[in-house]
């Protein structure tokens, strides 16, 4: 029981900890508290296991309190200067003016919840890449208590690969006292709820309630979400931050505040520390930004204009998270594994394959319920809204993602990991909420009005 | 030295077969739902605007797509049906997992999601060998069971890469060591916990 008081309070640590990154980039305190609780746990984890790597780069030894002290001043500065009010309390009277529709769909988003609460919470960890890679490497972070690179890539399993989710793993052991990697397993429910918590503010921005929770309810269809919520990957953390970044980035567009800027650039920081797909997420945000402000500064001078500091708002706090862990491997001598160019005339033969392949992960496995069915046929019947700003940045980003995957199998070695599909699934997992968000937006009509967030 | 090298029994693949939890219908084809009743709906739109809708001003092709809401509602009722399947196939994926793991402690959930061998098996070595011991392990494969022995056995490394000469014991869960007699026979066998699951120690030298 012990062990579950300690859990407990780690996690309500991290989300003290990610309300202080929150309060520090948001000075309106307009948002509702649900959103601000699951932000501040995605922000918090993330700022809990980058001061861990820090003093894992210090050769200081891992334990409970040491990140939270290297947070602590940060803290208290960020509380100092804007006191929380904690205005928005949890208010039930919105239950009451749920429709049958509206029910119906919370139910089943709730069904979708307590399977993955029970799923994840019920089995220790079993899955492969647990095993092999990430639960390996926080089982070995917390029986050695310290991050050693000095054996260079062969220093653990998988070396290049980023640490969010074994320190984040190593953190909660250490809270708890004991290697319990049953329970620990709770973060992942927590990221999916998480995710989707602020997927529905998301789209609630732009439509109605049962818009949002109909969104919600798409993304909670697909099993292969679900599944990997239950499982200790890190691909769902990747979606969830890579998601977050690129949901950011919309409503900079859409209401050109830059504090929405900063928390994409963070989220995206966070993905590239997450895993290695991150670091080109990262990248492509970053060049589609620089696009953005370009195409806006060119073409539509009557627009304000932006400054350098609106990119910079992204691309500083994304590089500085983002960057160190790669900078360090190649410091270290640590090479990505399997990205090396391996392209010849006769590698023009994979496109085919490759096609193929596509095909069948997007429209003939059960992961995705109909999902890409429904995006192609939103596309075609509503190309007149394609033109619509958000909209077509969702699109970019999103042909952008699969180029990027096109191209990394015709271009290196992750080719040969093709054929078994769990490669191409887990890549399409990283963003097929973008799939949801283009349904949602193409297929109805926005709200009136669009700044204001409601439950 | 007795013979070592033991197959993992059908038994013992039986129970790991089991006692996996395991997942989902990666593979459940949407093709089904999707085509047969999108092909109906479709075929339906163009004969009703082939032969009932000619005095209409727009093109054929127009009026065709002008039904794309109708295409919508199939598409989701195709989605709710499917999502259904899976409600109640997740349903009962998770009567099955509270079965076999609700009350039970950490070792034995974890005993028996690894087939009630591996884990046995991690923990018997761990008594038995002193930790900062130099180990090598050698599994039936080299991916899924050697990965699991190989996180369960930790502290002791067993993925650290290391010269023979230098390990003191080797382990073995149902593997023909890749050794030869002569590097075998620095080693006896230290404990047993069945047959095909062995410790070997390195005989001290002289």
């Amino acid at each position: 029981m012990l062990e579950i008081f300690r859990l407990i309070l780690a996690l309500a640590l991290s989300i003290g900890v990610g309300y202080c990154v929150f309060i520090s980039i948001f000075k309106s305190d307009a948002f509702a508290l649900y959103f601000k609780l699951a932000l501040s746990y995605l922000l918090g984890v993330g700022a809990i296991v980058f001061s861990m790597f820090l003093l894992g780069l210090a050769g200081i030894g891992f334990n409970f309190f040491s990140p939270l002290l290297l947070c602590l001043p940060f803290c208290i500065f960020a509380l100092v200067r804007k006191r929380p009010k904690f205005k928005s309390s949890l208010d039930l009277s919105v239950l009451r003016s749920l429709n049958f529709w509206e029910i119906s769909l919370v139910v089943l988003i709730a069904l979708r919840l307590v399977y993955i609460f029970s799923q994840a919470l019920l089995i220790p960890i079993y899955s492969w890449d647990a095993f092999a890679t990430w639960a390996y490497r926080a089982k070995v972070f917390y029986f050695d208590g310290l991050m050693d690179f000095s054996k260079g890539a062969n220093s653990y399993p998988h070396t290049s690969y980023p640490n969010l989710i074994p320190l984040l793993e190593c953190w909660l052991y250490n809270a708890m006292g004991i290697f319990d990697d049953r329970l620990v397993k709770i973060i992942f429910p927590l990221f999916y709820t998480s995710f989707i918590v602020v997927f529905y503010f998301f789209l609630r921005r732009f439509s109605e309630r049962i818009y949002g929770l109909l969104g919600v309810y798409l993304l909670s269809t697909m099993p292969f979400l679900t599944f990997h919520s239950t499982i200790s990957y890190s691909d769902m953390p990747l979606m969830t931050y890579n998601i977050l970044s690129i949901m950011a980035l919309v409503l900079w567009i859409e209401s050109k505040e830059n504090p929405y800027l900063i928390l994409g650039g963070i989220a995206a920081g966070l993905a590239a520390f997450t895993k290695l797909e991150g670091t080109a997420y990262m990248f492509i945000l970053i060049a589609l930004l620089f696009l953005y402000i370009l195409k806006t500064k060119l073409f539509d001078k009557n627009k304000p204009s932006f400054s350098i500091m609106s990119f910079c708002a992204f691309l500083v706090p994304a590089c500085v998270i983002g960057l160190p862990y790669t900078i360090y491997k190649k410091a270290m001598g640590i090479a990505n594994e399997r990205l090396p160019i391996d392209f010849s005339v006769e590698s023009l033969k994979r496109i085919p394959d490759i096609i193929r392949h596509f095909n069948h992960s997007m429209f003939f496995v059960g992961n995705w319920n109909l999902i890409w069915f429904m995006l192609a046929v939103a596309i075609l019947f509503n190309l007149k809204r394609l033109r619509e700003q958000k909209i077509a940045f969702l699109l970019i980003t999103l042909c952008a993602y699969l180029a990027l995957y096109f191209s990394l199998f015709l271009l290196t070695k992750n080719y040969e990991f093709l054929s078994p599909g769990t490669l191409l699934n887990r890549s399409f997992l990283q963003f097929i909420p973008l799939s949801v968000l283009i349904i949602i937006a193409t297929f109805f009509k926005p709200r009136p009005d669009p700044k204001k967030i409601t439950r | 030295m007795s013979a070592i090298y033991y197959p993992l029994t059908p038994q013992i693949q039986a129970f790991e077969v089991n006692a996996l939890p395991l997942i989902y219908l990666n593979r459940v084809s949407v093709f089904y739902y999707v085509f047969v009743l999108a092909a109906v709906l479709v075929f339906g739109i163009i004969i009703r605007e082939a032969l009932f809708n000619l005095k209409s001003k727009r093109t054929f092709l127009q009026r065709v797509c002008g039904h794309w809401k109708w295409l919508f509602f199939v598409m989701a009722l195709c989605f709710f049906l499917i999502d259904l399947k899976m409600l109640s196939f997740q349903r009962s994926r998770l009567i099955f997992h509270l079965k076999n793991f609700s009350g039970k402690s950490l070792d034995e959930a974890r005993s028996v999601i690894t087939g009630y061998e591996i884990y046995e098996f991690a923990r018997f070595c761990q008594e038995k060998i002193p930790q900062a011991q130099s180990v090598k392990l050698f599994t039936s494969d080299v991916q899924t069971r050697y990965k699991q022995l190989a996180y369960y056995l930790y502290p002791l490394d067993a993925r650290r890469v290391v010269p023979l000469e230098e390990v003191d014991y080797i382990i073995i869960f149902h593997a023909r060591p890749d050794l030869n007699d002569e590097q075998l026979r620095q080693f006896r066998i230290f404990a047993r916990r069945k047959d095909g699951q062995i410790i070997l120690e390195r005989i001290k030298r002289k």
